[in-house]
């Protein structure tokens, strides 16, 4: 069934610029929708600390299943890592949220999303990063977008490709 | 966001698709909340089986080959509330967990088993106490 909530806006693929940069220029567009899948995996958990980990591990178990080299998972989970900080860290200044992460796993390709239903992207002046999340998810990720849903959740995605066997379920490594 | 959130609990949803992935994700997500809520490594083992279990055997009684588990923890156990069943596909799971000579792995695991009925869908709730 066709998901609206994946109606991006295409946002500098492979480039990014500041620790989430949730900038007010980023307004909302609705003009190029992407192919939409029902997420292979979807997790959906308190926006805390202690649940990014949770996400890093669920993700080891990805890789365990996969046919995925080792410096390719390592970089999935340091970009899924990063991803999910900038939530925790940005997305509910006032109280907490959910934290929404969806794998879609293809022949060749793994696409991460990365959602919250925070206050959207910002700059903030006070921010408490270093500014580097984003720009490492762009360096680790093969392309990476940012964007907003139909329901008005933040969402960040990046996709990775697949080495070794490709992420073929039907032949898992063990 | 699709599942509902609670804002004032703790639980996680992991919904998984595709059926090689069920085991590792769930496996490692239960394990990682167990061990936060101080279970005691013999019932981590147990929560394992239990994740073991509903790997094996929801897949083929899921509404859409989604399978939908909701896990909580308290201080003092664990629940997984395993979720988007065919009705009648929570009997049918409970049914599927029994094995010869050992009996049924969620009864002999769990502390305790509730399979909710619905019009359109069946749910199976499982909790294990950590109480020694």
């Amino acid at each position: 069934m066709p998901d609206d909530r994946d109606v991006w806006k295409r946002e500098a693929t492979g480039t990014t610029a500041a620790e989430r940069p949730r900038a007010a220029s980023e307004s909302p567009s609705r003009e190029e929708p992407l192919t939409t899948d029902t997420p292979d995996l979807e997790l959906v958990l308190p926006a805390r600390a202690e649940n990014v980990a949770v996400v890093r591990h669920a993700f080891g178990g990805l890789g365990d299943v996969l046919d995925v080299g080792d410096q390719t998972l390592s970089d999935i989970k340091l970009a899924v890592t990063e991803a999910c900080t900038n939530v925790v860290v940005h997305a509910y200044p006032d109280g907490e949220g959910p934290l929404d992460v969806r794998a879609i796993v293809d022949e060749r390709r793994l696409t991460v999303v990365v959602a919250d239903n925070g206050r959207g992207i910002l700059p903030r002046a006070d921010s408490p990063g270093l500014g580097l999340g984003l720009p490492l998810i762009a360096t680790l990720a093969e392309s990476l977008e940012l964007g907003t849903g139909a329901g008005d959740e933040t969402e960040v995605r990046m996709t990775f490709t697949l080495d070794g066997g490709g992420g073929d379920l039907r032949f898992p490594r063990r | 966001m699709s599942p509902s959130f609670n804002r004032a609990s703790n639980a996680t949803t992991v919904r998984v698709r595709k059926g090689p992935l069920v085991a590792a994700v769930l496996g490692r997500v239960v394990g990682m909340l167990a061990a936060r809520a101080q279970c005691p490594i013999d019932r981590l083992d147990d929560a394992l089986l239990l994740t073991d279990a509903v790997a094996a055997h929801a897949p083929a009684h899921t509404l859409d080959g989604t399978v939908h588990v909701d896990v909580s923890t308290t201080d003092g156990g664990l629940e997984l509330r395993v979720a988007a069943l065919t009705p009648g596909g929570a009997e049918a799971l409970l049914r599927d967990a029994a094995l010869p000579g050992v009996g049924n792995v969620f009864e002999r695991v769990a502390d305790e088993i509730e399979p909710q009925s619905g019009s359109d869908e069946d749910a199976v709730v499982l909790r294990l106490r950590f109480g020694t």
